[in-house]
């Protein structure tokens, strides 16, 4: 077979022909304000219906419930900024921003792992937590609707990085259900949520990286503005 | 572009051609030498552009936006390119049933054949038929399916990859 390339002219005058006038997308902080609005309005809504922990007026002024929920906290919204500004082209988060969810990330394993260490056997400790897979499945539906929420508007977009794009998504979605999980589950282990709660949104947000390409890669957009 | 949101196609047009010299002079500037590719890059790019210029923000600067995108598309087709060459097509050539050798002719049934088409994707099965049964370009088949020609040869690669696994049939890619 020869090598065929591009009819360029053909190509620009199929684009010109399809160019319907289209509106201009909104600001990032707009969306990203619109979608941090709404997500902390369903998180709270959910974690009423479920039932919000007993104690929650005592642990408002607990600094190591109130450090796992700033750090949580700041997962969210970091890693949302990033996935809202990574989504338009020419003003994509410089690599420091893209850190700081990951930092934020890195903060709460270390608080988490902190206070294993400061037991006399953090591995006798962390061998004998009693599964918890409910914590899981809540931080998960917690998630869910955010998640897709977040998946819309950036698929409105047009997110250069895929895979990427669907990480910070996946973390920011998956922290958010993390924080409303922590006003439902009564267990305040440093271990517990070690394994039940920071494990399973690392291991969902990577999971997000690798389903990124098929969320956000090119052919959506092929598919949705197609002539 | 603005103006291009707005649906103006003479203004559109105008773009898009400027745009096609804008990518031309990025990649010779990103490889340094010409690369018989080049068009491929700014196919994607304009295309890209096109599916993303809702994206534009009209109070900032065009040249970011726009380079971005353009990296982007260079960066994509480069890679593809790069791989193409290391481990699926040696050349432009593909296998061709013709190429196979005589032991794997007399391998081959066309009931099995027809079978194996038929378990392809859609996607796949309908550009190799189209390739491999009805003799159309790829540039046809592109124009067509409005995909790229890359995407085109991939979809098309993969497929003939799915059809050598299950007819058991040792293609010659030459």
């Amino acid at each position: 077979m020869k090598s065929e390339r591009p009819d360029l002219p053909l190509t620009i005058a199929r684009l010109v022909r399809s160019a319907t006038p289209v509106t201009p997308l909104e600001t990032p902080s707009v969306r990203l304000a619109r979608w941090v609005i709404t997500s902390t309005a369903l998180v709270l809504l959910t974690v009423v219906i479920l039932g919000v922990r007993a104690d929650v007026t005592a642990q408002m002024v607990n600094g190591w419930f109130v450090a796992r929920a700033t750090a949580t906290l700041a997962i969210v919204v970091g890693a949302a900024i990033v996935a809202v500004f990574m989504s338009v082209p020419g003003i994509e988060p410089s690599r420091l921003l893209r850190a700081l969810p990951l930092a934020a990330c890195l903060v709460w394993a270390v608080m988490l792992v902190g206070t294993l260490a400061a037991t006399r056997s953090p591995l006798d400790v962390l061998l004998q937590v009693t599964p918890h897979p409910s914590c899981v499945l809540l931080i998960a539906a917690t998630a869910f609707t955010p998640e897709v929420m977040l998946v819309r508007m950036l698929r409105h977009a047009a997110p250069l990085q895929a895979r990427l794009t669907g990480g910070f998504a996946g973390l920011a979605s998956l922290a958010l259900g993390a924080l409303g999980t922590q006003f439902v589950c009564t267990n305040d282990a440093g271990a517990h949520h070690l394994l039940w709660h920071f494990t399973p949104v690392v291991l969902l947000a990577l999971a997000s990286v690798a389903v990124g390409s098929s969320l956000f890669g090119w052919a959506h957009l092929q598919e949705r503005h197609s002539p | 572009m603005q103006r291009a949101q707005e649906g103006e196609e003479e203004a559109y047009a105008e773009l898009l051609v400027l745009l096609t010299a804008a990518t031309r002079s990025y990649v010779r500037l990103r490889v340094g030498a010409p690369v018989p590719w080049i068009d491929d890059v700014v196919q994607e790019t304009l295309i890209a552009v096109h599916h993303a210029r809702h994206t534009f923000d009209g109070r900032r600067p065009f040249a970011p936006w726009f380079y971005a995108i353009a990296r982007n598309r260079f960066v994509d087709v480069l890679r593809r390119e790069q791989r193409v060459r290391r481990h699926e097509f040696a050349g432009d050539a593909w296998p061709e049933f013709e190429c196979a050798t005589n032991d794997a002719i007399s391998r081959v049934d066309m009931d099995a054949v027809q079978q194996a088409l038929a378990s392809l994707p859609p996607r796949q099965r309908e550009i190799v038929e189209a390739i491999k049964l009805r003799d159309e370009s790829v540039r046809d088949v592109a124009a067509r399916l409005d995909m790229t020609m890359t995407s085109v040869k991939v979809t098309a690669h993969r497929g003939y990859r799915t059809l050598r696994r299950l007819l058991g049939v040792d293609f010659r890619e030459e």
